[in-house]
């Protein structure tokens, strides 16, 4: 080999190690600044450069989009929001009641650096507060709100906790639902924009300017409106979408795949599926979960456990600790479900739930409820059962108990509806410490079960 | 005028991949690529009043991308990334040249991915699609940092040449 060829190879090197080590952690200075001039002085390594980065990124299957960025565009005016940072993402604790639990699907934008747009006019007005509300204006830190706030382009709003909600309302009458753990970022220029970061929304648009429909940009999709009244669940891995009034057109961006969805119709976008239309379903009236196949997706709180579980069973969930505030408690919660709620209450239905403890004393178990408004529903109520007869168990040993739901209790201070014209969102187990040791198995929601609480031992 | 913001609506959307793509060349790193995509997005829209039906919209969109890259490195700490404003507007145009003929290089790649070992595939996968760690893989196989290193580094030159030579191939 060449002198000449020594060189290129020795070029070559040194920046495949540099980008090689730069994935992994920031470089060292002053390797950093060598590598930085080198590239400003040698045409061949900026070549090079980018051959590496293009090769490396097709090897990670990343010369396309990452499916969690599929834009389904829906025509409305819009512009596009601004940025949701995935290199400055950090996970967020969300929690419902009493429970702090890692959130998958939400994320917070943390904004390190002035955005290029400078935001001075008010666009829409946060009203209507509940819970745990954030909004986070372009370079400088969240901030609590607990009162009607005007916002401005460029903002971020987020509701933290299963039972927060915020509704965004512009001066055309267009309305945003913020629910449960969810995030949003909301741009006017002219056009109205949402980025759609993730968690629930329900939306009612008013009729847009000709040519300029709203759009929305989930991790998954971009949405155009026109005017229409619909309602959207965002994670980083799907986008499913109900529509109750008007029409909305989505479109796939990872391959172009577009459907029109009119009223009464539903369509789930996912890397996994064809966008394919189906009627909304509305909450069942059963409900079921082992744990068989791991924790459900979104599952809040819990940890899985293989140990000592029922004949035929190989996965339970046992509660983990949670602190709120000064006061340290343990929970188990399920995925929040404000879309269309985890099932539907009767008269007749009940829960049954397959458990033990190690250390058998009172928990809670909750019910969490929002209105059955489809279009804005907003929180409702908790409804608690705390009556489980701990005198009865035995430390280590497997019972089943069924509760009818008309046995649960509501909290003071809500709303006075009874839980059966209420639509159920999430299912929490808690106590205070110290650790008592809950493993679930199961639990279900049927109808037909008995009338009165029974307890059984299963082992 | 309706007609004419659906077109460029949909030639904004229809061109993501490509824009995607070119800013990850210049970034090296995905989460910040798609960082500037979004930022890219917002102005192509906003400024879509500067757009002449029937230019070049792929020149016009990868331009301002490049703007936006080099106004997001900007804002960053010196040390989080090897690219800099500077450097980016160095590389610009041969990323840009770089990008075309895309799909014939896929494709010319998943051939020549075919004919690695499984041992080579395997360590391709886990290190750019699984992002492992040099210092995890070093240890699960034994090897040095290093020796890791290198080897990744004849298996890049391996595919390199293999695109280099389908590509020929296919042009004649």
């Amino acid at each position: 080999m060449s002198g000449n060829d020594d060189a290129r190879t020795d070029t070559k090197r040194l920046i495949a190690d540099a980008v090689e080590d730069a994935r992994d952690a920031p470089l060292e200075p002053a390797r950093l600044e060598s590598i930085r001039q080198l590239l400003l002085t040698s045409p061949e390594a900026r070549r090079y450069y980018l051959q590496v980065n293009e090769i490396n990124h097709h090897f990670a299957g990343r010369s396309v989009l990452p499916p969690e960025s599929e834009i389904v565009a829906l025509q409305s005016n819009v512009p596009a929001a601004p940025l949701r940072s995935r290199f400055f993402t950090t996970r967020v604790l969300t929690g419902a009641v009493t429970v702090l639990a890692v959130v998958v699907s939400a994320a917070v934008l943390l904004r390190h650096r002035e955005p290029p747009v400078t935001r001075s006019y008010r666009i829409a007005q946060l009203e209507q507060i509940n819970g745990e509300v954030f909004v986070t204006t372009a370079g400088a830190d969240a901030r609590t709100i607990s009162a009607s706030t005007d916002i401005a382009s460029g903002d971020t709003i987020r509701t933290h906790g299963a039972p927060s909600s915020a509704l965004l309302r512009h001066a055309d009458g267009t309305r945003l639902l913020l629910a449960g753990n969810s995030s949003l970022t909301v741009s006017d220029f002219g056009q109205k924009s949402v980025v759609f970061h993730a968690g629930t929304m329900f939306a009612t648009v008013a009729p847009q300017p000709a040519g300029r429909p709203m759009l929305i940009t989930t991790p998954k999709d971009t949405l155009q409106i026109v005017g229409t009244r619909f309602s959207l669940d965002a994670t980083e891995h799907r986008t499913d979408l109900c529509v109750s009034e008007g029409r909305v057109k989505i479109t796939r961006l990872r391959d172009g795949e577009s459907v029109e969805v009119p009223a009464g119709q539903r369509v789930v976008s996912d890397s996994a599926s064809e966008l394919a239309l189906e009627k909304i379903p509305a909450a069942p009236d059963t409900w079921n979960v082992d744990f068989e196949s791991g924790l459900p997706d979104g599952w809040e709180s819990g940890a899985l456990v293989a140990d000592d579980l029922p004949n035929g069973s190989r996965l339970a969930v046992k509660a983990v600790r949670v602190d709120e505030g000064a006061d340290e408690s343990y929970a188990i919660v399920s995925q929040p479900n404000w879309l269309r709620g985890v099932f539907s209450v009767h008269p007749d239905s009940s829960m049954q739930i397959t458990f033990k403890m190690e250390t058998p004393s009172w928990i809670n178990v909750f019910i969490i409820t929002h209105t059955r408004d489809s279009a804005e529903p907003h929180f409702a109520n908790n409804f608690q059962y705390n009556e489980i007869p701990f005198g009865r168990l035995q430390p280590g040993r497997w019972y089943s108990i069924t509760i009818p739901l008309a046995e649960f209790k509501r909290l003071p201070g809500y709303t006075d509806e009874p839980l059966q014209d209420l639509l159920p969102f999430q299912i929490v187990f808690n106590f205070p410490a110290p650790d008592r040791g809950l493993v679930i198995d199961e639990i279900r929601i049927a109808r037909g079960g008995p009338e009165t609480v029974e307890l059984k031992r299963i082992d | 005028m309706e007609q004419q913001s659906h077109d460029f609506t949909d030639l904004v959307t229809g061109h993501q991949q490509r824009m995607y793509r070119y800013i990850i060349s210049l970034l090296g790193h995905a989460d910040a690529a798609w960082d500037v995509l979004q930022e890219t997005n917002r102005v192509l829209l906003e400024k879509r009043n500067e757009f002449e039906a029937g230019t070049n919209f792929v020149n016009w969109a990868l331009t301002v991308a490049q703007f936006q890259t080099m106004a997001w490195l900007r804002n960053l700490k010196r040390d989080r990334l090897i690219a800099t404003p500077d450097i980016i507007e160095l590389i610009a145009d041969d990323a840009q040249e770089m990008n075309v003929g895309e799909d014939s290089k896929l494709r010319a790649l998943q051939s020549c991915l075919e004919s690695l070992s499984d041992h080579h595939r395997d360590l391709v996968h886990r290190r750019y699609a699984r992002s492992e760690k040099l210092s995890d893989l070093s240890e699960q196989t034994g090897r040095t940092v290093n020796a890791m290193k290198q080897l990744l580094f004849r298996i890049r030159e391996a595919l390199m040449n293999c695109i280099q030579h389908r590509l020929e191939g296919e042009s004649r």
